[in-house]
């Protein structure tokens, strides 16, 4: 029985991506992590079977069912250049949510302002106000492109699904670079408050 | 020399994306995707390509079961909004579309609006579902999907979450009346 890795491509691979860009790349599986009451969770580069290098040129995280120990509070992440340290590098972002009231109270579609960030070090949300009771989650996807590249800005975009704290489903989309040159090789995701109580990321690789 | 079907993935690095089944429209009422869906993969996607109504106008929806497919219309919430552009230019815009969401319901989910019956228009897209099988959580999902009617384009992405605990183990799609005439729908499991 062959492995993935002692394959000789004689075949195409799966035919997509799952962005709305089709492609023909390989959409790998590099390490998945599971939360329990953890105070953040970090992918870097040689770490725990960790690559996040220029092997592959685009990367992307997903977040399945993840759930806050504090009540409206926001899954985000900070990065960090190869070298470096404290998760400090600035970001400059913009998005826009739409939302919709399980209980009647309307709907809304705006500007994200309350999660942007101009050149700044704080963490970049992009799960915004994930309620606390038991049902209550969040899920989607972040993409980074070019992280290793060490002449341009890293540009991310992501699409967040959450049950919120006061029973609304929101769509948030989300857009940015980081204002950093430097190889990229670390990301860490945590609540704006409190501990990532239960929830899945998985990063991928694409070539 | 391994061949395509008798690969046997790394657990640690493979494709991340696996193809379960895929159903071919021929005037269907319908496709129904009622096994397969279970714990083995947190998130599964379904991408639509070339889906063609027989009559014009009408709007491609899904909604979800947690018997097998024995019924479907689980509660829902939802937010939808439209990106549209005419081919004359005109009809720039992008707003939120409050005659597509559910509120607290059980209907079906539109995924865009009406799609053209002409021969060159369809619709093309994707449906994300995460951790389906799950059974503390509400279920989310979102949707982007591109049509084309009357000399326009019209983007309608669509989110929201089924507010069951149980599991879903199966996902119906449908027009909002008369039959699918062509297209695929293919179902893909992420590890």
């Amino acid at each position: 029985m062959a492995f993935y890795s002692q394959i000789a491509h004689n075949v195409l691979p799966p035919l997509m991506t799952t962005s709305s860009t089709l492609g023909r790349g390989a959409f790998e599986l590099i390490k998945s992590i599971t939360a329990s009451s953890d105070s953040d969770i970090t992918f870097a580069d040689g770490s725990n079977g960790v690559t996040f290098d220029s092997t592959f040129k685009t990367y992307c995280f997903k977040f399945i069912d993840i759930h806050g120990s504090v009540n409206f509070r926001h899954l985000g992440f900070d990065i960090q250049v190869s070298g470096g340290s404290g998760f400090d590098e600035p970001k400059i972002s913009s998005g826009y949510e739409a939302n919709h009231s399980q209980t009647n109270n309307g709907t809304q579609f705006q500007a994200a302002t309350a999660i942007d960030l101009i050149d700044s070090t704080n963490l970049q949300a992009i799960i915004y106000g994930i309620g606390s009771e038991n049902d209550e989650a969040g899920a989607g996807e972040l993409w980074l492109f070019l992280p290793s590249d060490t002449a341009k800005n890293m540009h991310f975009i992501s699409q967040t699904v959450n049950h919120t704290d006061d029973d609304k489903i929101r769509h948030t989309f989300m857009g940015g670079y980081t204002n950093e040159p430097g190889a990229i090789d670390e990301i860490r995701f945590k609540m704006s408050e409190g501990n990532i109580d239960s929830g899945t990321i998985k990063m991928y690789g694409i070539r | 020399m391994a061949t395509y079907k008798s690969i046997r993935y790394s657990p640690l690095i493979g494709p991340g994306q696996v193809l379960l089944k895929t159903i071919t429209a021929s005037s269907s009422s319908n496709l129904q995707f009622t096994q397969g869906i279970t714990s083995e993969y947190k998130e599964y996607l379904f991408v639509a390509a070339g889906f063609h109504p027989e009559e014009s106008n009408k709007v491609p929806q899904f909604q979800v079961s947690t018997d097998g497919g024995s019924s479907y219309g689980v509660t829902a919430t939802t937010a939808f909004h439209v990106v549209e552009h005419a081919e004359d230019g005109s009809a720039d815009n992008v707003y939120y579309q409050a005659s597509q969401d559910i509120q607290n319901g059980t209907g079906f989910q539109s995924f865009a609006e009406g799609t053209g019956n002409e021969n060159d228009s369809c619709m093309d897209g994707y449906l994300h579902i995460y951790n389906p099988a799950g059974t503390t959580h509400v279920k989310l999902f979102h949707t982007s999907m591109m049509c084309q009617r009357n000399s326009a384009m019209a983007h309608g992405k669509a989110s929201g979450y089924f507010n069951t605990t149980n599991a879903i183990n199966a996902v119906k799609f449908q027009l909002s009346s008369g039959n699918i005439d062509a297209g695929t729908i293919s179902m893909y499991g992420l590890n």
